[in-house]
Parts: structure tokens; C-alpha cells; sequence
């Protein structure tokens, strides 16, 4: 108690988000460009066999894909 | 790696999230787990399509002259059963079993990239739903698993020999859907290699791996190794179809052995890459079920090793009868009966492990009892294979087809069904109905011998693989239906799995933590695991550290010296 009583608020403070963030456990977030990316990957295979405009439109799903990926905020 | 933080029993009122609900939750997933239960569900969903095609085969050859299917219904069917088993089955099976227990027995908290194993598992049921559409445009593969060149072609020979070979579509979902599912491979084994070596908890040397974990390492890096090869063939060969080049047509300079040796120098790492981790289940579910530490874990381990190595050295013995000079006969056949002996090094320190132990014989014990005597025949008659003038006689020949499916069915699918009925209480917190298990163990038994036995002596007799029909009066009649009727027993022992399944989600029995009294870490946590897997991440001091946890007085580290 006399320890306590001693630190400052804001040394109090830091303490108490310390001794909380060590009993949580970090996980991977959660993320549906994977989805998103196989798809249009799919797509773009099956415009390969189908028609052109299937695999542009593929093609360029899939760049939206990689790139939404890249700059999806963690 | 992208981070959240794991926080249980926060409700907060607000309209949920895509990504909270049901559906969003396994959209969106990177936790192992889920994708390890979605890889395994998508695999039976594509063993439940291989299987169907494999009947349709099975009723076309019952008897003489069978016209279930026509000649082009009948090569389409017969090749998607290969490549759904192989492709879509048992590789994404055994990927499913890795990504759900790896982590678990190496006392991690996930995959090392868990974006990538999600991407992994969309690109194997995208690509799967790929070449599975092929159907819907009457196009699907139709020059068996293997697709030789030049027959792959479009045409053969130039100018006016030119000769019309797969004009369709067929090949192009083909060589696009293997394009695509190698892919998928390639992400899962550099993260499984990634995972292994780097994500190991405090204490977990090398060799204190569990087996399975050391079997997926070797398996994921054959896969490195290997898929670049089919990958290449499939590239060569949509070019010689699409922009006129000719790597495949001697007639322009091309060879057409080089497709054979580009698919078999993956193709026969590829038989290792889909017996491996079987290995590696086998040889933590006999320990468990014999009540001792596994003998000789270091010769599993390392034979597993020696395998993946001589893999890469035994491709051409599946060309013996192209015409391969002696010299290259000899080597093949040497180092084909060289991996005979890693192989058997693991059948006896099975033979070993289950020797004067308690055992234990529930169905998990069963199927992997099941796995050593059905491997041990395909094996054997794999050994047969590797005398070249024996080869000769029966190349191509159903002999080969009873080879493979000893191997791949009763040895691989045993295997899968051992590793279902001993970790399925892990993933659902339940217990498969022991009873029916039973049941599905000895049709599964009856039905395999029924099928692929009487296959040896067709290919002896001569019967060719691939075959529409034939006449009846070439002695292979019954051979055939007995072989038709395995079949059917097969389908109903799967059928009462089905069931066994459902009822068991419904009503099963609660199993606990650790049902079995078993060794790895996997036991060592609550059935299913919780979204982190481990509240306080383990410290491990032998190969059986749950055992060493249970059991302080006579924990291995205090005798063992690994």
C-alpha cells in the first residue's frame, strides 16, 4: 500500500496497462483478402478457359486483391 | 504477423460485424484450427466425389462388355477419380491434420503465417471447384492422373501427319487446376517449414518432435522441391497447346519422354508426400494404444528423413517400358529397392512399438494396425515393380492399379481414418461411437482385400488399367465383380463413417481432455482448444512431455537422455 501510495498517477497508470496487456494473448487478426485473393484467382483460371473478359476481370481482382492485402491495417 | 488480442466473454451491445458472425467467422479465419476442420471437411466432401467416380468405374467393369458409361464418360470419370483422390483429397486431408495438430504438438499458438494458411486453404476448394466444373462443360480431364504428352496435345506430329489428340478442353482445367492447387501447396509447406523450426516451445529440440511433426517438416519440403517440376510440365504443355511451341513433338524437335520425366520426378516424391504424415500418425497412435514410448524414434524419424531424400532418385522406374537405356535401368531399380529400406526400418519399429505392449484395441488402434498390414502388401508388391522384367510384363497392367490403391487406400485412407478417430474428441470435445467404428474398420478391411486383391491377378492375367470394357471370355469375369463388390462394401462402410459423424455431433459422447491417456502436448490442453491454444505455453523436457506432466515419478527426462 505504501508502495503504491508512493508511485505517481500516471506511474500507476502505466503499472495497471502493463500487468493487463501481459495476461492477454495475441492472436493473428482476422483477414478476408485470402478469400477474396483465391477467388479472383479462380476467376482469372477460369477466363483462361472460358472467355478474355473473365481473366481481365480476374487479372484484375486479383491485383485489388494483393494490393488490399498489402495495405490492410492490422 | 497481424495481431489481435484474444479477450473471452466481452459482450458489447451493437450490431455485429461480418466478420462475428457464423459465417464470417470461418470467412475470415487465420486460426489453424478452423482452417485445419475446413481443410479436412472440403477434402471428404472431394473423397465423397472421388469415391462416387470410383463406383461408376467399379460398375462399368462388373461384368463383360458394360455400358454404364460411354468410352469418353469413362476416360473423363476415371481420371478426375485420380486426380480428386490425390489432389483434392489426401493432400488437402493431411494439410487439414497438420494445421490443426502441428501447432498443438509443438506448443505454438498458431502458424507462423496464418494469412497464408488461410489463402492456402481458399485456393485448394477454389481450385478444386475449378476442376471439378470442367463437368458442367462436359470437358473434364481425360488422359488419367498422369496426362502423358505428347497425347495431351492438341494435335501430334506436324504437316500431314498431323493426328488429332485432346482438342477439348480437358486438358486446359487440367494442367490450370494443378497450376492452381500447387499454389496452394507451396504456401502450406513454406509455412509449415516456418512453423517447425521456428514456433517450437522452450525445450523442444529436434529430436523431441513428436513423429507427425518431423513427418510433415519432410513432407512439406518435398513439396518445395517437387511441385516445381509439375508446375513446369503443366506451363510446357499449355504452351504447346496455346502458342505453338513444341517441347513435347518429336516431329519438331521436341521430345516426348520429357513430359514423363518433368510429372515423374514430381510424381514419385508426390507417393511420399501422401504416405508420410500418414507415417507420422501411425506412429503416435501405436505408442499411445501399446502404452510405450515409440522404439527406435530415431530411426523413424531419420528413415522419414532417407526417404524424402531417395524420393527425388526413383521417378524413371515408372518408365521402364518407354525404353530406357540399361544403365538407367540398373540405377533405378537399384535405388527403387533402396527406399525398400528406410520403409521397412519404420514397419519394424512399429512391429517393435506394439510388441509386448498393452494393448489397446479401439478403432483408432485398429485402423492403424489396419495401415501397417494393407501398406506392408503394397510395399511388397512395390518391391515386385522395381525388378525390371517383371515390369515389364505387368506395366500398365491392373497389377499396378492394385499396387497403387494398396498403398494409397489401405495405407494413406486407413491412416486418415486412424488420425480422424483419434483426434476427432480433440477438435469436438467428443467421442466417436466406438461400436460403429468397429463395424466401419472390418467392411473398410473386407472391402480393400475384396477390391484391390483380385486386381494383382488381372494384371498378371493381362488385363490393361484404364480399360473401357472387355469381353467375356478372357477369364475375367468374377475377378472383376468381386472387385466391383469391395467396392460397394467400401461405399457402405463410409456411408456408416457418415452416420457415426453425425450422431456423434449430435449426441456424442463428452471425451474430455485427454481420452486416450496419451503423450503430446496436443492432450495437454481443453477439447476443442481454446482460441490461443495454451493459457502458459508449455516447457518440454522429453519426446512425452503430457506423459512427463502426468506421470513426475517416472517422467522420461529423469531416465531418458534426449
Amino acid at each position: 500500500m505504501a508502495e503504491e501510495q508512493a508511485q505517481s498517477p500516471q506511474a500507476r497508470k502505466k503499472s495497471k496497462i502493463s500487468n493487463e496487456a501481459t495476461e492477454q494473448i495475441q492472436g493473428p487478426s482476422k483477414s478476408y483478402w485470402p478469400f477474396v485473393l483465391a477467388a479472383a484467382l479462380m476467376i482469372a483460371f477460369l477466363g483462361v478457359v472460358i472467355h478474355p473478359i473473365l481473366f481481365v476481370a480476374g487479372v484484375v481482382l486479383t491485383a485489388l486483391a494483393v494490393i488490399g492485402w498489402g495495405l490492410e491495417r492490422h | 504477423m497481424a495481431t489481435r488480442t484474444v479477450v473471452e466473454g466481452v459482450t458489447i451491445a451493437r450490431r455485429k460485424r461480418f466478420s462475428e458472425t457464423y459465417f464470417g467467422e470461418w470467412v475470415m479465419t487465420t486460426d489453424h484450427k478452423k482452417l485445419g476442420i475446413m481443410y479436412m471437411a472440403t477434402a471428404f466432401f472431394f473423397f465423397l466425389v472421388g469415391g462416387m467416380e470410383a463406383l461408376l468405374v467399379r460398375t462399368q467393369l462388373a461384368v463383360p462388355d458394360g455400358k454404364v458409361l460411354s468410352p469418353e464418360e469413362y476416360n473423363q470419370v476415371f481420371t478426375m477419380h485420380g486426380t480428386t483422390m490425390i489432389f483434392l483429397f489426401v493432400m488437402p486431408m493431411l494439410v487439414g491434420f497438420g494445421n490443426y495438430v502441428v501447432p498443438l504438438m509443438i506448443g505454438a499458438r498458431d502458424m507462423a503465417f496464418p494469412r497464408l494458411n488461410a489463402f492456402g486453404y481458399w485456393v485448394v476448394l477454389f481450385g478444386g471447384f475449378f476442376l471439378s466444373s470442367s463437368f458442367l462443360f462436359g470437358q473434364a480431364p481425360n488422359a488419367g492422373w498422369f496426362s502423358y504428352a505428347p497425347l495431351t496435345e492438341l494435335t501430334s506430329a506436324c504437316g500431314a501427319n498431323a493426328v488429332i489428340c485432346t482438342p477439348g478442353l480437358n486438358m486446359d482445367f487440367w494442367a490450370l487446376g494443378i497450376l492452381m492447387l500447387g499454389i496452394s501447396s507451396i504456401a502450406g509447406s513454406l509455412n509449415f517449414v516456418v512453423t517447425i523450426l521456428k514456433l517450437r516451445a522452450p525445450g523442444m529440440t529436434i529430436n523431441r518432435m513428436p513423429l507427425f511433426v518431423w513427418m510433415t517438416l519432410v513432407t512439406a519440403f518435398l513439396l518445395l522441391f517437387a511441385i516445381p517440376s509439375v508446375t513446369a510440365a503443366s506451363l510446357l504443355l499449355l504452351l504447346d497447346r496455346h502458342l505453338g511451341t513444341h517441347f513435347f513433338q518429336a516431329g519438331a524437335g521436341g521430345d516426348p519422354l520429357l513430359w514423363q520425366h518433368l510429372f515423374w520426378s514430381f510424381g514419385h516424391p508426390e507417393v511420399y508426400i501422401l504416405i508420410l504424415p500418414a507415417f507420422g500418425m501411425i506412429s503416435e497412435i501405436l505408442p499411445v494404444f501399446s502404452r510405450k514410448p515409440l522404439f527406435g524414434y530415431t530411426f523413424v524419424a531419420w528413415s522419414g528423413v532417407a526417404i524424402g531424400f531417395l524420393s527425388f532418385t526413383v521417378w524413371a522406374h515408372h518408365m521402364f517400358a518407354v525404353g530406357l537405356p540399361p544403365v538407367a535401368q540398373a540405377f533405378f531399380a537399384t535405388s527403387t529397392t533402396l527406399i525398400a529400406i528406410p520403409t521397412a526400418v519404420k514397419i519394424f519399429n512399429w512391429v517393435g512399438t506394439v510388441w509386448g505392449g498393452k494393448l489397446n484395441l479401439k478403432v483408432p488402434m485398429l485402423f492403424a494396425l489396419g495401415f501397417v498390414a494393407m501398406f506392408l502388401i503394397g510395399g511388397l508388391n512395390g518391391v515386385a515393380l522395381a525388378v525390371v522384367p517383371f515390369d515389364y510384363q505387368v506395366t500398365d497392367s491392373y497389377f499396378v492399379v492394385s499396387h497403387l490403391h494398396y498403398v494409397l487406400f489401405g495405407g494413406t485412407v486407413f491412416g486418415i481414418f486412424a488420425g480422424i478417430f483419434y483426434w476427432f474428441p480433440k477438435m469436438t470435445g467428443k467421442l466417436l461411437n466406438e461400436r460403429l467404428g468397429q463395424i466401419q474398420f472390418w467392411l473398410m478391411l473386407i472391402g480393400v482385400n475384396l477390391t484391390f486383391f483380385p486386381m494383382h491377378i488381372l494384371g498378371i492375367l493381362g488385363m490393361p488399367r484404364r480399360i473401357y470394357t472387355y469381353p467375356d471370355n478372357l477369364g475375367w469375369n468374377e475377378l472383376n465383380l468381386l472387385a466391383t463388390i469391395g467396392a460397394f462394401i467400401i461405399a457402405i462402410a463410409i456411408l456408416i463413417f457418415l452416420w457415426n459423424f453425425i450422431i456423434t455431433l449430435r449426441s456424442g459422447q463428452p471425451a474430455g481432455d485427454d481420452p486416450w491417456d496419451a503423450f503430446t502436448l496436443e492432450w495437454d490442453t481443453t477439447s476443442p482448444p481454446k482460441p490461443y491454444n495454451f493459457l502458459v505455453l508449455p516447457v518440454v523436457r522429453s519426446r512425452r512431455p503430457f506423459y512427463d506432466k502426468k506421470n513426475p515419478e517416472t517422467a522420461d527426462w529423469k531416465t531418458a537422455t534426449h
